[in-house]
């Protein structure tokens, strides 16, 4: 019901370093407004993020209350990554973990770092699921 | 901010479940009910909910009510997802600048 969502930004730096410095989520994630911390009148101390295939992000806030963001489901270092995403609304609450959306994002060399999100199946408009473009490798 | 209440208004998967019961084509509260494990003034009330979130639609039919997707609700989501990734991939977009910026200061030293 719901379009794909894909937005594709070129960065000037090499491909390794564009995906680096994506999942060193804490270095540039906008904290001060989107964080489940903020919510609750606190600020954010930490954006933890596992990188590797299983691999978890989780926030921290200054009150010691961690929050997961999501799961990393594919990860190809310097290609693409998927995660599973729950970073809850203010609105939802308590029922975070019942809306989870796919999230992937592919860099490209010389080209653009793109992060899709497709609406998919019979959940699109409900629970925005989103996944990877439809450039996805096969297999993964 | 009316995408806050289409988020309120599908984060209850019963009420979620209802909501996509209809995708297909405009139903009755009994229809609805039929499909679902939940009462049929449970499902009248999760109804209100998404009307009040422009999700659906009630159209009267005799003696029917009958529930049909509006898509206002859906844009207004939409349109949040847009700004919401924009704002975070802007905000991606300025570490590597100011990293880039950064990097010759750094060898210098």
């Amino acid at each position: 019901m719901m379009e794909p969502l894909v937005k594709t930004i070129e960065v000037p730096c090499s491909q390794e370093k564009a995906f680096t410095v994506f999942l060193d989520m804490g270095s540039w994630w906008p904290k001060d407004r989107f964080a489940t911390s903020v919510m609750r009148g606190q600020t954010v101390k930490a954006l933890r993020v596992d990188a590797r295939e299983g691999g978890q992000i989780v926030e921290v806030g200054s009150d010691g209350q961690e929050q997961l963001w999501g799961t990393i489901k594919t990860y190809d270092p310097y290609d693409y990554l998927n995660m599973d995403f729950h970073v809850p609304h203010p609105s939802e609450k308590k029922q975070a973990s019942a809306r989870s959306r796919s999230v992937s994002s592919r860099w490209v060399r010389s080209g653009p770092v793109s992060n899709s999100h497709r609406a998919t199946g019979k959940h699109s408009a409900t629970s925005p699921r989103w996944s990877r473009a439809g450039t996805a490798r096969p297999g993964s | 901010m009316a995408y806050a209440e289409v988020f309120a208004a599908l984060a209850d998967p019963t009420r979620r479940r209802v909501f996509e019961a209809l995708r297909g084509r405009p139903r009755t509260v009994g229809e609805l009910a039929a499909g679902q494990p939940v009462s049929r003034p449970a499902v009248s009330q999760h109804l209100k909910v998404l009307e009040r979130a422009s999700l659906v639609r009630v159209e009267r039919r005799g003696n029917r009510s009958v529930y049909s997707v509006r898509r206002d609700g859906l844009d207004e989501l939409r349109r949040y997802l847009e700004r919401f990734w924009s704002d975070v991939l802007d905000a991606y977009s300025a570490e590597i600048a100011r990293r880039v910026k950064d990097a010759p200061k750094r060898r210098a030293t």
